[in-house]
């Protein structure tokens, strides 16, 4: 009895001690990967290092991700993260000068309006039509108007 | 770690002294290259890549590990032997990570003999050589991952048809985790942060978060720790049923 007490509490260390590695890995190690690809697809440039590391005046950055309607779409998720995990990294670069700001576009709410204002469209996704993402190079252009 | 090379050579040695390792890897050399040529249409995407035969490993994995994994524990069960095994001057865990390395040796050599495909691919353009390193890689783990389910499945029962259904279930519901399939179930009775695990556990999207050319840390974390948490569950069950 005691044995087999002890083995299923063992069980459930094991599930829990996975379930939180799952989830919270991702907060942890965001930025930490290794980009194999030849060109360095996935790295910053030194170009655009250099862009960041020169910026003089404040730019905001707004991103919109969509938490509700992407629920059920795993892969926009994790192409989601990389976006984020990115865009951390042009923050990161920039000495305070690139401020973002995480905006998830609620429908009927001021960021959904905020939103339109930025002229990014609504994507149909599956049933409703919601917002979804912004591409990030679509994040990038509308800041340049504020 | 002498007692695991040990046990790690014998089972790998075993599965080339039964046909199952010829049948293995002709049948998964058959069948990706016919999933990549046909339904992948290799040549009509005129890309030189190997996205059309990474695309369809999540798929014949599903069926083709728990046909190496269910033997693993549940043959030794079946004829007895895991009575010798067991009380050999060895750990359990030497046990269970001799023939899980085993498994997944066997399985990487499987997969690295479709070199041709790679070779093919550089002879007719210039594909980015890093990202299919980094999806053989991700493949691998793959693999692995489905190998230690299928450790824990087989040493659950005797029968090996058992192990091999159950371990292909299982696998399935991890390859689903991430659609909509799985998560409609759970959309309007579980709160978001168990959502999120669920769709976390979706071996496809690690898989092709890695075969993208990018290695990131939580891919490789979600694969060791996948296959962590099933040798763990194995060596319980194996405790338990000793017991009996």
């Amino acid at each position: 009895m005691n044995s087999n007490l002890k083995q299923l509490s063992t069980a459930v260390v094991a599930v829990l001690v996975f379930a939180l590695l799952l989830l919270f890995s991702s907060a942890f190690f965001k930025g930490l990967r290794l980009d194999m690809t030849e060109h360095k697809l996935f790295t910053l440039s030194s170009g655009s290092q250099r862009i960041i590391e020169s910026i003089e005046e404040p730019i905001h950055l707004y991103y919109f991700f969509s938490e509700e309607s992407s629920r059920e779409l795993t892969q926009l998720r994790t192409y989601a993260d990389r976006v984020e995990a990115l865009l951390d990294e042009y923050v990161s670069l920039s000495n305070g000068q690139l401020i973002l700001t995480q905006i998830d576009p609620m429908p009927f709410s001021e960021a959904e309006d905020q939103a339109d204002g930025f002229g990014l469209q609504k994507v149909p996704v599956g049933s409703a039509e919601r917002f979804c993402i912004s591409d990030w190079l679509a994040a990038m252009r509308w800041t340049t108007r504020k | 770690m002498k007692n695991i090379t040990t046990i790690l050579n014998r089972e790998f040695a075993s599965y080339f002294t039964t046909p199952v390792a010829y049948v293995f890897i002709l049948v998964f050399l058959v069948l990706s290259s016919a999933f990549t040529f046909y339904l992948g249409q290799f040549y009509e995407r005129g890309q030189a890549d190997l996205l059309p035969f990474f695309n369809f490993h999540p798929w014949l994995y599903l069926f083709l590990v728990p046909a190496v994994s269910m033997r693993l524990w549940s043959e030794e069960r079946a004829s007895g032997s895991i009575e010798l095994l067991l009380t050999l001057p060895i750990t359990l865990w030497d046990a269970i990570l001799g023939k899980f390395l085993a498994a997944w040796l066997f399985t990487g050599l499987a997969l690295l003999g479709t070199f041709p495909l790679w070779l093919s691919v550089n002879y007719l353009g210039e594909p980015d050589n890093g990202a299919i390193a980094a999806s053989y890689v991700g493949s691998w783990f793959m693999a692995g991952a489905f190998l230690a389910v299928g450790c824990c499945l087989s040493a659950l029962t005797k029968s090996q048809i058992v192990a091999f259904i159950l371990t292909g279930t299982v696998c399935l519901l991890l390859v689903l985790a991430g659609f909509p399939l799985v998560l409609n179930f759970f959309q309007d009775w579980v709160p978001a942060l168990i959502l999120d695990l669920i769709a976390g556990l979706s071996v496809i999207a690690h898989f092709m978060a890695i075969s993208k050319g990018v290695l990131a840390l939580t891919d490789v974390i979600y694969f060791i720790a996948m296959i962590g948490l099933w040798l763990t569950l194995t060596r319980l069950v194996l405790q338990a049923k000793a017991a009996d």
